[in-house]
């Protein structure tokens, strides 16, 4: 199946001095690359630095105006960039070029069986019958480490969780057996243990069948664990390619040196608070989801987000709380915020529980909370320009004249970062990095007393991440705020949080000031985030990928608490520093 | 399912009630009076006209007289046409029957036209191909519905000669003459749907086609008209299938302007008719089945979209 190539010391592919323009713009200049049958390349870059679109040009499949504008790309004597046929090219999709993408909540067809849409590929590239293509689904699905996998086939995409959509879409696309897989940013979506999970079986399946890879990501740190070589990426420009090694630990071009500072994001600072009463008292908080089953006739499914959280933030300090998506992290935000609502527990603020206070009380103590989301791409309106936007923080202060607010909003954009003339422009014409420090702007313009920060970086490059960080300990210093950093990524807490709570499946599994964590994390899962999120770190010849070593604990694992088991009894015990562990058994004490 | 579809036309009970409650008094509500439109408009007798009353019962109060016909409507009677005297029941069936012609047959061509027609125009995007589709439906758009009907009569009808103009006769009677008199009702109603249709189905066609599973359709090597209807038509048609519920209703309901256009003895002439002539008994009869029809055609686009999209459960 497939052209073999003529000659053998020809690679697999080649692409000569490529540049792609849309209309007169080039998005991509003079780029050359090559990659061996087998070669794993990482194609590294922040956002617009032409790196997918590289990607989908191998795959003719450029989005339109977008087209190659000169050189040229050949893959296995094939002329990619002027094919003999338009079926020349749709007979090398799927068949020996695979592509997956960055979004798994996007890349799978709503309204198609899983097995649906692995199979149509099949069908089309092979002679095999419907049994037979079944059966390689099935195997292939095993492959990605799903369970009951003939289970799956008849179920639709949005039924699984975005890591088992993206090994959905492995399975289907590595079932053809390509010859080069093309991955753009295959995990930036998914949270650090997921994405540990996905690339390994990425890297697995590829291996096995012999496939190239070229592995598109902004995240250095992360492709680097599987790549053989590296290619970077600036602004359309290809700055530097090497292998790994090199790369890591001597970086020739200067983008590079700054990509790879942005990936160690620097020794951690954290912000301790000031002594005194705790601003922020969260007490045994639960939240329920109500799930109705079978047309609401036999009852409902009760699924506990959050069980018995209890948690504490100092004025001014810092205070991390991490857990992986569905841990009930964010619940717990939304749930202080009273954006969703309790099944027990209480949240007081400044001393006063919010839910006893009176209305008035409580609206004026809520005023001093200020949330920051996620996505910047849909936390701003779009329609309103960025001036309104930041102002509306203020709508709660009376006695204001326009102009006031006006300045007040022009002032705080510009403590963010962003030039004043900003306010005039509306969210569109912003960059992600430039809205998430929009979004801090309108939460600080309040002066509150208390931010719930929402995974504020993550949906930001890493060099981005490294600013929106930095910007945000500048700031507390300037206005004293708390901070509640919900995040999945340790790495990232670590870098600003004085204590750290984990959490796992609604149930809070250690807690400890961030630096005991990290010297000594306790509980497994912990230690299992820990070595899911790779970092880069100073080594004795150059830099070089870190695996984190962690120290062993006392007491066997069965004795820590399993949140994948519910039912079994659980508490959380003093093991001294402020340092909370959770347990199963009552009696025995690990360490 | 079967539980789902027997829950909603359990819930359409209270509806329709509502809905009756509703037709009644806005019946009665009509300026004029049944008994002397009956007997021909100009009488002075009055013991005959209170006689005429009585025998109509709208001498009765207004609840006693609701409640008769509610007794009347659960024991499947809808009355009896104070003016041709046939029951009610009967006449809004022989009325629909062919509204229900003209108008689904309408449908079906303006999708079989409007699908295809408006994913290749999403495909072909800022082509030539695209803008004479778009500037097409612009056009059909902008005439008034009732005018393209009449221009079809005058060309088709009067200069060629090759229609009829007036009249009806069912397919059931005689099918090919029965045809001839559908083909000009059923164009000139399906040309208004297919542009609104078409403009719908291009839209979302266009929405769905930068999604990355369509690319991703494409990157499996699948070939473009495999891309466009497995992958692109599912996903873009729940907007347009949302208008066509709607269209549909509101259609079957009686499509009044094209029914007088070509004089077709619909269920919107016999509505016309019968406000005209205070039929009291036709009037309720009809605008109850119209509730009716639209609650049925709901239940069916409900159902419709669960098939087009996975994540809408039926419960």
């Amino acid at each position: 199946m497939g052209n073999t190539t003529t000659d053998p010391r020809e690679p697999l592919l080649r692409i000569d001095d490529l540049e792609i323009s849309f209309g007169s713009a080039s998005v991509v200049r003079g780029v050359d690359l090559s990659l061996n049958e087998g070669e794993i390349l990482a194609l590294v870059g922040e956002s617009g630095s032409g790196k997918s679109m590289i990607g989908r040009s191998i795959l003719g499949l450029l989005p339109t105006p977008g087209r190659v504008s000169r050189g040229r790309i050949r893959f296995a004597g094939h002329e990619i960039t002027a094919p003999s046929s338009p079926e020349e090219l749709r007979l090398l999709r799927g068949r020996s070029i695979g592509l997956i993408f960055q979004e798994p909540l996007s890349s799978l067809n709503p309204t198609m069986r899983i097995g649906e849409q692995m199979f149509e590929a099949m069908r089309l590239h092979t002679d095999l019958s419907e049994a037979q293509i079944r059966d390689r689904a099935i195997e292939m699905l095993r492959q990605v480490r799903l369970d009951r996998p003939e289970t799956l086939l008849n179920r639709y995409p949005h039924e699984f969780s975005g890591g088992m959509r993206q090994r959905i879409m492995i399975a289907s696309v590595m079932m053809l057996k390509p010859r080069l897989l093309i991955a753009d940013e295959p995990t930036t979506a998914l949270d650090a243990v997921v994405q540990r999970e996905v690339l390994d079986i990425m890297e697995d399946v590829a291996r096995a069948s012999g496939t190239a890879v070229i592995l598109i990501s902004h995240d250095l740190a992360v492709v680097a664990r599987y790549a053989d070589r590296i290619a970077v990426m600036e602004k359309g420009d290809l700055v530097e390619t090497g292998a790994t090694r090199t790369v890591l630990a001597r970086p020739a071009h200067d983008y590079t040196r700054r990509l790879l500072a942005a990936a160690q994001l620097g020794t951690p600072s954290p912000v301790s608070g000031r002594p005194g009463a705790a601003l922020l008292k969260v007490d045994n908080l639960s939240v329920d989801f109500a799930e109705k089953t079978f047309l609401g006739l036999f009852g409902k499914r009760v699924h506990h987000a959050v069980r018995d959280v209890s948690l504490t933030v100092a004025p001014g300090e810092f205070v991390g709380l991490v857990g992986e998506s569905g841990s009930g992290k964010s619940t717990i935000g939304r749930a202080v915020c009273n954006l969703t609502p309790k099944a027990g527990g209480t949240v007081s603020f400044d001393g006063r529980d919010l839910d006893t206070c009176g209305a008035g009380e409580e609206q004026r103590l809520r005023r001093r909370i200020r949330v920051v989301f996620q996505d910047p791409f849909s936390s701003l309106n779009p329609r309103m320009r960025i001036g309104r936007i930041v102002r509306e923080g203020l709508r709660h202060e009376p006695g204001l004249s326009a102009a006031e607010r006006q300045k007040a909003a022009e002032d705080m954009l510009e403590a963010v970062g962003l030039s004043r003339d900003m306010a005039g422009r509306f969210p569109h014409a912003l960059s992600g990095g430039q809205r998430q420090r929009v979004a801090i702007a309108r939460a600080l313009i309040a002066k509150p007393d208390l931010i719930i920060a929402d995974e504020p970086v993550s949906a930001l490059d890493v060099t981005i991440q490294a600013q929106i960080l930095a910007l945000l300990k500048r700031l507390q210093a300037e206005y004293g705020f708390a901070c509640l950093f919900i995040s999945h990524d340790l790495h990232i807490v670590e870098q600003l949080c004085a204590r750290l709570y984990v959490l796992h499946k609604g149930r809070l599994v250690e807690e400890a000031p961030t630096p005991a964590i990290f010297a000594a994390p306790r509980h497994p899962y912990t230690r299992r985030l820990m070595s899911a999120s790779p970092r880069l770190e100073q080594g004795d010849d150059g830099l070089q990928l870190a695996e984190t070593e962690l120290p062993e604990i006392g007491g066997a694992e069965a004795d820590y608490y399993d949140a994948t088991r519910p039912e079994d009894p659980y508490r959380l015990i003093d093991t001294g520093q402020g340092h909370h562990v959770a347990l199963r058994s009552e009696e025995r004490r690990a360490g | 399912m079967i539980l789902f579809v027997l829950r909603r036309i359990l819930m359409s009970v209270p509806t329709l009630i509502i809905v009756a409650v509703i037709i009644f008094c806005l019946v009665r509500a009509l300026p004029g009076d049944a008994a002397l439109m009956m007997l021909g408009g100009n009488i002075d007798d009055e013991s005959t006209l209170e006689m005429m009353r009585h025998q109509l019962g709208l001498d009765q109060p207004l609840p006693v007289q609701f409640m008769a016909w509610l007794r009347e409507i659960f024991s499947g009677n809808l009355g009896i046409s104070v003016r041709t005297g046939q029951p009610v029941g009967e006449l809004i069936l022989d009325r629909f029957s062919v509204t229900a012609t003209v108008v689904l047959l309408a449908m079906a061509s303006a999708l079989a036209v409007s699908i295809p027609a408006g994913l290749f125009a999403a495909h072909r995007h800022n082509t030539r191909a695209d803008y004479a589709i778009v500037v097409a439906t612009i056009l059909k758009l902008s005439m008034p519905s009732f005018w393209v009907g009449l221009m079809l009569l005058v060309l088709f009808g009067a200069i060629l000669g090759w229609l009829p103009t007036v009249g009806y006769v069912s397919v059931s009677q005689d099918f090919g003459l029965g045809v001839t008199y559908l083909i000009l009702p059923v164009t000139s109603l399906a040309l208004s749907e297919i542009a609104v249709m078409t403009r719908m189905m291009r839209a979302g066609s266009l929405e769905v086609m930068n999604r990355d599973y369509v690319t991703h359709a494409r990157a499996k090597g699948l070939p473009e008209r495999q891309v466009l209807w497995r992958h692109v038509f599912p996903n873009a048609f729940a907007p347009t299938l949302t208008m066509v519920g709607i269209a549909l209703a509101g259609l079957l309901a009686g499509a009044a302007v094209t029914e007088t256009v070509f004089t077709l003895p619909g269920l919107g002439k016999l509505l016309v008719d019968s406000i005209y002539g205070r039929d009291y008994p036709v009037l309720q009869g009809a605008l109850l089945f119209i509730a009716a029809v639209y609650v049925v055609t709901n239940l069916l686009i409900d159902i419709a979209y669960s098939f087009f999209d996975p994540k809408v459960r039926l419960s």
